[in-house]
């Protein structure tokens, strides 16, 4: 038997196995540890997370000579049980495209010259002293915890500022204002396995089949084995998920407000709420004027006064799904012997009112009892891999502290000083700019008020990814005083403007941890060499920190005069600065296990560095009994939760209102900030597509996935498209108050959007949709709404007369 | 029969559909491909590993399959491409937008 055959007969017996486990449901995992050709010839397997969304599959990675040459599911794996998607299984690809980074460059005489890292890290050096107060960072939610946490403790213990924001506000900033104004702590209270126990399974404006495809399979494949879960629908458009699913209601684009208050109105008409549930767990909010984040407590026969205009006929008048289908919606919340789960992503969140519908599908399930038992579960997903570790957790938010910490909280600000063995005052209590705000600011001249001077991006792409980017990124690229230093992995719409670009490790080729959707918070080694001289993010941060240290600031000296990140080992100060030694220790174990101190305040507790080194990953609240750590599946339920006191069933014990109850809202239905007009009469929504993740940076040099979808495109409705004389291909103009493109027309394509609406995906840097969008955002959240605007379509050539 | 160049060998599991006539029709459309072989079903997943000339082929090949009527979804179990070639080049797009680096 040769290589190949070999290799061939273990795939076939890991398929069977894994078909027969998934038939059978067994709790066991899928598939056994791969064996395609361990100990034959030299393949080292290890695990690792996969480096794309925020499901958080465990992959195996096989490396032999310094390359990864397989991967596999990961069979030990909790999430993914042995299964990948189609973006893990070629997630160690994107380490490989030509193009990499391998050096630091530096912009003169407008063109970017290769520079020395030593010269690199002067140049950031300067930057920070010409004025630390305008030095802002911008990170991601692929930041590994580590990194993030560097950065943290970099600009806020260590410069003193706040100015630190990540493009997760873009992402998911609603649910956690949602969380915090329903529970009182961020982050949700079930997990995937309510995917594995729920009778009902609504998406709201949630495309899970196509971005979080795991996780959907979970239900498919239940249905598929006979059991009976009904899958309900609720968007603006058909997408992938919808094929699956027995019920699809399509709403006009903001009207999910309106259908959540009309679902909360009947069953308070039919006398189907959970009475016992509310009146012993909940109370109830209303918005005050104007509105805020905590709003005002309001008793019951308030909150049903005010839901009783969403009568089912005025809720079908408003979002357009029939009155007959928010009854059906309403009967299944009504029936508390089934388990409903809900699911949300972007569609909730990047929304001008995100924060409010949050709140309301919480109180959904709240006010009908559907909540804290296997497959009752309201839970928000998110679209990276560590937004919830790095960014709910770390807390690199612009007014946020490790642990769920406010900087404008002295109390928590004191504890961080101490922790951090840094003065007293040292923290400022003033919260940075959020998202929008910094790239105005870097966006406008500084004598017109644009105070941030200069913005140090890691792991995003803010060129193609900010809303309206013709306002807030491109005319900061004109402004002589204003400097973008970007580290990244390849060449993108980001680096092509950048001052300075210095090349970042890739996943396994440096140390890593993320925290996922379900508040598992997992680790991996690095396993292979980055290229050239690309150096690990955490690295870069560190060596910026020393070099100031050097140059005297005296935010990078502790209480004893030690630099910020000092580290030892056997009672030796290690030069981690020095990349050479960078890896005499483990950082990623030093900085994780100073941050897990922080993380008790908000029982977000975490286990020893060490305990994820055995594990595919545990969720937390992490906690140490009998000398073994448990995770914890369902927070605030007695039965699971070891925070809930004793005897009883649920205490949301981080309540807004301190009485252990969570909070059902009543927020009204309000327009959107632009909605089609006369001069602009289509919806515009974007979003993404299967085969790419985020802004193609990394799938777009698959060339699989880039054969698979080459470039991104309009969806128009065939009646649109015949109105406006556009053929299927045609490149048509679509323009918004904000920008134009160019782009090619898809009729009847995979999404189908309804009549007067648009839908283009972002991943594309040659098409970029955000030169379109809206930078208007939620009030609590600062979340930019990228789901709706109003926008105009012709055929390229015909000018707006002509078409009239 | 063997086929050359062989480089990258996937495991796969597919979810067919219910119906006994549509899940009869895709495992003839699959088994009309040499690429692909068919393993055991149980009770409507069936194990296939495909074999391809590299890793392009393979994602091409998965689409296909994903596409191919009767077939609810594909899982990816494991794919070894430890005798692929190089990786393609960048896209041209991509380089040329870099040109002044």
């Amino acid at each position: 038997m040769d290589r190949r055959d070999f290799v061939k007969g273990a795939a076939m017996a890991a398929a069977t196995l894994a078909a027969a486990r998934l038939a059978h449901g067994q709790g066991a995992p899928l598939v056994d540890p791969p064996r395609l050709s361990k100990g034959k010839d030299g393949v080292r397997w290890q695990k690792a997370p996969c480096r794309f969304c925020g499901t958080g599959c465990h992959v195996q990675v096989g490396t032999r000579e310094g390359k990864v040459v397989a991967v596999a599911g990961d069979p030990d794996a909790a999430v993914n049980r042995g299964l990948l998607c189609v973006k893990g299984y070629h997630v160690p690809l994107a380490l490989y495209g030509q193009d990499r980074l391998t050096r630091p460059l530096l912009r003169k005489n407008g063109r970017l010259e290769p520079i020395s890292w030593d010269e690199a890290l002067d140049v950031i050096a300067d930057r920070v002293l010409k004025d630390p107060a305008g030095f802002a960072m911008y990170g991601s939610g692929q930041w590994t915890i580590p990194e993030g946490y560097a950065a943290m403790k970099f600009v806020k213990g260590g410069l003193g500022t706040n100015q630190l924001d990540p493009n997760a506000r873009l992402c998911m900033a609603s649910a956690v204002t949602g969380f915090l104004s329903t529970y009182g702590v961020d982050e949700p209270a079930g997990c995937y396995d309510d995917l594995d126990a729920c009778d009902v399974l609504i998406l709201w404006g949630n495309n899970p089949a196509e971005m979080h495809p795991v996780l959907f399979s979970r239900v498919v494949d239940r249905r598929a084995r006979g059991q009976k879960v009904e899958i309900i629908d609720i968007g603006t458009r058909r997408t992938r998920s919808s094929t699956f699913c027995q019920h699809v209601l399509q709403f006009k684009p903001n009207t999910d407000l309106a259908i959540a208050n009309g679902i909360a109105h009947l069953l308070l008409e039919n006398g189907t709420y959970d009475r016992d549930f509310v009146e012993r767990h909940c109370a109830f909010k209303a918005d005050t004027s104007p509105a805020t984040l905590h709003g005002r407590s309001v008793a019951f026969d308030e909150y049903k006064k005010l839901l009783a205009p969403y009568t089912p006929e005025r809720v079908a008048e408003i979002s357009g799904v029939p009155a007959e289908d928010l009854r059906m919606l309403a009967d299944r919340f009504g029936q508390r012997d089934l388990r409903i789960t809900s699911l949300w992503c972007m569609g909730m969140n990047q929304h001008t009112r995100g924060t409010a519908i949050n709140n309301l599908v919480h109180g959904l399930h709240l006010l009908s009892g559907h909540f804290g038992r296997p497959g009752d579960a309201p839970t928000s997903l998110t679209g990276q891999p560590s937004a919830c570790g790095t960014v709910r957790e770390v807390g690199t938010l612009a007014h946020a502290l490790p642990g769920g910490r406010v900087v404008d909280n002295a109390e928590h600000r004191a504890q961080m000083e101490d922790l951090w063995n840094v003065p007293r005052g040292r923290i400022s209590e003033k919260p940075g700019y959020h998202t929008v705000e910094m790239w105005k600011r870097f966006s406008t001249p500084t004598e017109q008020g644009g105070d941030i001077h200069t913005i140090w991006v890691q792991v995003t792409n803010p060129g193609h990814t900010l809303p309206n980017t013709n306002a807030l990124f491109t005319p900061s690229r004109s402004l002589p005083d204003k400097f973008l230093i970007v580290s990244d992995v390849y060449p993108t719409e980001t680096t092509r403007a950048a001052d300075l670009v210095l090349p970042s490790a890739l996943w396994v080729e440096k140390n890593g941890m993320f925290g996922n959707s379900e508040r598992r918070t997992q680790q991996w080694f690095k396993m292979v060499e980055p290229p050239g001289e690309a150096r690990d993010d955490a690295w870069q941060i560190i060596a910026v920190a020393r070099r100031l240290f050097d140059r005297g600031h005296p935010g990078m000296r502790d209480r004893d005069g030690r630099f910020l990140f000092h580290m030892e080992k056997d009672g030796k100060p290690v030069p981690t600065w020095d990349f050479r030694r960078y890896y005499d220790i483990n950082v990623d174990e030093r900085l994780f296990d100073e941050y897990r101190k922080s993380t008790e305040l908000k029982h977000k507790h975490l286990a020893p560095y060490a305990e994820y080194v055995k594990a595919r990953g545990l969720r937390w609240p992490v906690v140490e009994k009998d000398g073994v750590w448990r995770e914890t599946r369902f927070r605030f339920a007695g039965f699971d939760d070891p925070f809930v006191k004793r005897g009883e069933p649920f205490e949301f014990y981080h309540s807004p209102t301190k009485d252990g109850r969570a909070q059902i809202w009543f927020r009204p239905y309000e327009p959107p900030p632009e909605s089609p007009d006369g001069e602009y009469p289509f919806w515009l929504c974007t979003g993404r597509v299967l085969e790419h993740w985020h802004s193609g940076t990394l799938t777009m040099r698959i060339p699989q996935l880039r054969n698979a979808m080459p470039g991104a495109y309009v969806e128009l409705h065939p009646d649109d498209a015949r109105a406006l004389g556009v053929s299927n291909g045609e490149i048509v103009v679509v323009e918004t108050r904000r920008g134009r493109l160019e782009v090619p027309a898809w009729i009847d394509g995979r999404g189908a959007p309804p009549r007067g609406s648009l839908f283009i995906p972002f991943f594309d840097e040659r098409r970029l949709v955000n030169q379109l969008t809206l930078e208007a955002h939620d009030p609590f959240s600062k979340q930019p709404d990228y789901k709706k605007c109003a926008a105009r379509v012709r055929r390229r050539g015909e000018t707006l007369e002509a078409r009239r | 029969m063997r086929r050359p160049n062989m480089t990258t060998i996937s495991a796969l599991v597919l979810v067919l559909d219910e119906h006994p006539e549509r899940r009869a029709g895709a495992l003839a459309s699959l088994a009309g491909d040499a690429r692909i072989v068919i393993g055991p079903t149980t009770a409507g997943r069936v194990a296939v590993v495909t074999e391809t000339r590299g890793v392009r082929e393979a994602r091409d090949l998965f689409f296909a399959i994903e596409c191919t009527p009767g077939v609810e979804m594909v899982h990816v179990v494991s794919v070894d491409f430890s005798d692929a070639p190089a990786p393609a080049p960048a896209p041209a797009p991509l380089e040329a937008l870099h040109g002044s680096a």
